[in-house]
Parts: structure tokens; C-alpha cells; sequence
């Protein structure tokens, strides 16, 4: 496995790019401009609260490589207050959603980074990752893909979630 | 000879950006396109299966995505050149407020059907897993090309592979 990593400083936004062309970009939305993004898109204002709390990033990939790259989500990992865990998925989020509108579940669940992708050369995708973290805290990720039959990883430090 | 490189450069960042421009990938197997019965903005229903005997392009779109509102001008210009091959073009707004998208369609003076997928059923029958996600559907009902991500839909290399289909076998 091929690893990189990366110090990002506080909550500040993060491009990194691996060695075969893969562009990786991470960038904190406050907890206010969340709550008003999902209201927007009809969720109860409970659950827009509640999201926007969590730890909420958006997240772009890029692959400027000259192969398909496959990215899962779930192979995403995640380390703060002490503890490694995955990265929560689409379907995570399902409990709390049930309230929800059918129309509004449907937004949220399309407006997040996609569990699992493949990208071809030139294509790129982005969305929302939400790390179930509460506000200010900090963490590092790691994220990976496979990249031409070969596991990529990319490590960022000293991450923090975003605070209003 | 200054303005020579300065030509020189410029070819090469042209040349370099038609090569980074990615094209349509090819759905392996063609699977049969799910159909699907849409309303317009003006509330007329729209059903994939009653366009059988075209090409059709079906664009899976939101107002929030920016990648989407990127490729909403091109895909214009695009429709501009397929509506005169006899090609149709979807663009699906999925799970959103019928007047949001009507606000962005006026704003972007966009002249294809737009349809609505208020609760997102009709994309998760589709292999889609974000937006944007375009289908070029063929004349047959099958899905040939696929396009994670925007691209720019005037681009010639683009519009002869969806033009192509109406030649193929």
C-alpha cells in the first residue's frame, strides 16, 4: 500500500494529490451554514440541527490519473478522542432520518459523498462526509482507494470539526 | 520570438486540456435503460419508453451540486446541436422543490426538458451513486454511455460518440 499524509492545520481546507494524479480536497462547512443548507432542502429543523452539529465536511476527488480508480467510503478511517473507527456510510444515517420527509431523506442522502464509486480518467465527484464527531474536536483520516490494482492511502493529521 | 513562446504555450495548454477532457465511458453490457414516467416543469409526463427509436441523453442533476450548475451551460449548447439530430435530453432534478428548480432553469435560460424525480425514486433504479450522472440511452432502450461527474457536453469528441449512436448497428 502506497501511503501519504499530510499535517492539515486546524479546519483550514486541504488539496492534496497523489503521485499517479488522483486530487483529494477537503474543506470544513461551519455548523450554521449546515443547519440552513439542510433546512433548505426540507429536513425538520431537529434534524438539520443535529447534522449540522456532527462534524460536516465537503469532500472532492479527482482522478487526474491515466486509470479507473475505486473509492469506499467505508474503508475510510477515522481517529479521534482515542478511538479508530470507519467512516459512517449513507445508510448510518438512516435512524435519524426516519422522521424525515421521503423527498428530504432523498436530498440528504444524494447531497453526501457516495459510499462507493469508481472514476474513470478526468472524472471527478464531490459530497458531503459527515464524521460524527461533535464541534472542535480534533481528528485525523485516512482515506483510500485503489489505484491501478493498488491500494492508495492518504493520511490527514490534526483536523478539527468545524465550530459556528 | 517572445511572442513565439508565448504561442507555443498556448498550443500546449490547449493540447494539454482537450487531453485532460474525459470522454463517455462504455457501460459494459448495455443493460436495458429502467424507465421512468416524469412530469416537466409544465406538469406534461414524460415516459423514457415513449422515445424508443432515439438516442437519449438523461442528465441526473440538483440545484446545490456545483458540479452540476457547471455543466448546465454546455449541456445547453449541446442541445442546441442534438435536438437538430432528432437526439432527446433529459435533465432530472433529483429530490428537490419543484420551484427551486424553476427559479434555476429561468435564471439559466436552459431550453431542454427538465424533470422532476421529487423523491429521488426514479435514480436510485439507475446505477448512479452521485451527481451529476449522465446515461446516453441508444435507440433500443439500452444504456451505452455512462458520465460520473460533469463534463463539457459541446465538446466534439463527446457529441460524435452520442450522435454515433443512431448509426450503430
Amino acid at each position: 500500500m502506497k501511503a501519504l499524509s499530510w499535517l492539515a492545520v486546524g479546519i483550514l481546507a486541504v488539496s492534496l494529490k497523489s503521485a499517479q494524479g488522483v486530487a483529494f480536497h477537503i474543506d470544513p462547512h461551519r455548523p450554521s451554514w449546515v443547519e440552513a443548507f439542510y433546512l433548505a432542502r426540507g429536513l425538520p429543523r431537529s434534524i438539520a440541527h443535529a447534522i449540522s452539529q456532527a462534524c460536516v465536511f465537503h469532500v472532492r476527488m479527482e482522478n487526474r490519473s491515466q486509470a479507473p480508480i475505486h473509492v469506499r467510503v467505508e474503508r475510510w478511517r477515522i481517529k479521534a478522542l482515542g478511538k479508530e473507527r470507519p467512516v459512517k456510510g449513507r445508510k448510518a444515517w438512516d435512524a435519524l432520518l426516519k422522521e424525515a420527509p421521503k423527498a428530504a431523506r432523498a436530498s440528504f442522502y444524494w447531497t453526501l459523498f457516495p459510499d462507493d464509486i469508481i472514476l474513470q480518467p478526468g472524472e471527478g465527484i464531490m459530497g458531503i462526509a459527515i464524521f460524527d464527531l461533535p464541534p472542535g474536536t480534533p481528528f485525523s483520516l485516512t482515506v483510500s482507494w485503489q489505484e491501478d490494482g493498488e491500494d492508495v492511502a492518504l493520511s490527514l493529521s490534526d483536523l478539527r470539526c468545524p465550530t459556528s | 520570438m517572445r511572442s513565439f513562446l508565448i504561442g507555443l504555450l498556448l498550443v500546449v495548454i490547449l493540447f494539454s486540456l482537450v487531453l485532460a477532457m474525459p470522454s463517455l465511458t462504455e457501460v459494459p453490457g448495455h443493460p436495458k435503460a429502467p424507465d421512468f414516467a416524469l412530469p416537466d416543469l409544465d406538469g406534461k409526463v414524460h415516459r423514457l419508453s415513449d422515445y424508443r427509436g432515439k438516442v437519449v441523453v438523461i442528465n441526473f442533476w440538483a440545484t446545490w451540486c456545483p458540479p452540476c450548475r457547471k455543466e448546465m451551460p454546455s449541456l445547453e449548447r449541446a442541445w442546441q446541436v442534438l435536438r437538430k439530430e432528432g437526439i432527446m435530453l433529459f435533465a432530472i432534478d433529483v429530490a428537490e422543490d419543484e420551484n427551486a428548480v424553476f427559479a434555476f432553469v429561468a435564471e439559466h435560460d436552459l431550453s431542454f426538458p427538465v424533470l422532476l424525480d421529487e423523491e429521488g425514486g426514479v435514480i436510485g433504479r439507475w446505477s448512479a451513486k452521485g451527481l451529476p450522472t449522465t446515461y446516453v440511452v441508444d435507440p433500443e432502450g439500452r444504456i451505452v454511455y455512462k458520465a460520473t461527474g460533469p463534463r463539457e457536453w459541446d465538446d466534439a469528441s463527446i457529441l460524435e460518440q452520442i450522435i454515433a449512436l443512431k448509426r450503430a448497428p
